[in-house]
């Protein structure tokens, strides 16, 4: 051993309690600590003193704190904030009437107006109508057309294949 | 205010709207009580050494947080650096109180299954170690009881305290050896 280990291990001291080391320092430190009983006992105390700080790191927190700190909100008695929070309420449900009216006014039933707009109205409606009606049949058509071909394509190869296996058979 | 915290929640939830006064929503309130209550609480009794003040700290610091801890990022960082300038400001204004709570000896509590004499050396064990702590200057002392007490981690000690992690490094390890030799001097 060197008195540069002896050196580096008396540096490490720290390390070597909180368990902070790499192996192989682990393995120098063990090595220097074997020689020097005067580094084993001041390792030991480093533990020591690291154990019984973590120790007081446990202090029990009194029961009623945390009731207390959750009360803050209710007896801050915050002026600027309740001033804040009457303005949101008063925002909101001004908002709130703003869509009630807006509502009541798009529901309600639209005046009478001239036959010819009822007309006009009644013939966008019937070309609608129309129009879907012929998608579904149109679609109805066409399915049942795209069915029937398969069916035909599959009776035909199928009696193609027929053929060739009587022949193949022959 | 803590200068260059920014705090980021990721537990934000899309309906927790925050006011637009500075303060923070009682969602967010409610969740920083429950996630750092305690080690607000801790941090201000070890360096306060008392535990009244320390929940009359702890209450101070949950208000500035209720109040201005919109667009806080890193809560627990806002928090206890809020928590270490109230308490030092407390300790400017009255001298250092070294622990002579008698209540601050539950933090020993018969929870290990060890014989009574091990619990009572480490009762004194403890009682001395906060002397010392509280002996030490800063921000060593801060540093022990955030790194070393309440497992804080370097890079977030650096950023409460305003310190390079290097200082940090440094810091500590000058703490530690002084309250290695107090103790060894004091047993």
């Amino acid at each position: 051993m060197t008195d540069l280990d002896s050196r580096w291990a008396w540096s490490k001291v720290e390390a070597m309690a909180d368990g902070s080391l790499s192996r192989d320092e682990k393995r120098r430190m063990r090595a220097v600590l074997e020689r020097e009983p005067e580094l084993s006992a001041a390792v030991a105390r480093a533990r020591t003193l690291r154990r019984a700080l973590r120790r007081l790191g446990k202090a029990p927190v009194p029961r009623s704190l945390h009731a207390r700190l959750l009360k803050i909100p209710a007896q801050s008695g915050d002026r600027s904030r309740a001033k804040t929070e009457v303005w949101s309420w008063t925002s909101a449900t001004a908002a709130a009437s703003a869509m009630v009216a807006a509502l009541v006014l798009l529901t309600q039933p639209e005046p009478a107006d001239d036959p010819r707009a009822a007309a006009l109205r009644d013939f966008e409606l019937a070309m609608t109508y129309l129009h879907r009606s012929y998608e579904i049949a149109g679609g109805h058509l066409k399915r049942t057309l795209e069915r029937e071909l398969k069916e035909a394509f599959r009776v035909n190869t199928g009696s193609g294949a027929n053929d060739a296996d009587t022949e193949n058979g022959g | 205010m803590v200068p260059g915290l920014k705090i980021s929640e990721s537990a934000t939830a899309e309906s927790d709207r925050e006011p637009e006064d500075g303060g923070v929503s009682s969602f967010r309130f409610k969740l920083a009580v429950l996630r750092y209550g305690g080690i607000v609480y801790r941090v201000a009794q070890l360096l306060l050494g008392d535990r009244h003040e320390a929940e009359d700290v702890s209450q101070e610091t949950f208000l500035r947080y209720w109040q201005h801890g919109k667009g806080v990022e890193r809560p627990k960082e806002w928090l206890l650096a809020v928590t270490r300038n109230a308490c030092l400001d407390r300790l400017r204004r009255a001298r250092p109180l070294v622990s002579t709570d008698a209540s601050t000896d539950e933090t020993l509590g018969p929870s290990e299954d060890r014989d009574p004499l091990w619990h009572a050396e480490q009762a004194e064990l403890g009682g001395r170690l906060r002397e010392h702590i509280a002996r030490l200057p800063e921000p060593q002392r801060s540093l022990v009881i955030l790194f070393d007490v309440n497992g804080v981690d370097g890079a977030s000690c650096a950023r409460i305290l305003g310190l390079s992690t290097n200082q940090v490094k440094v810091y500590l390890h000058r703490a530690r050896r002084r309250l290695r030799r107090a103790l060894e001097e004091s047993s």
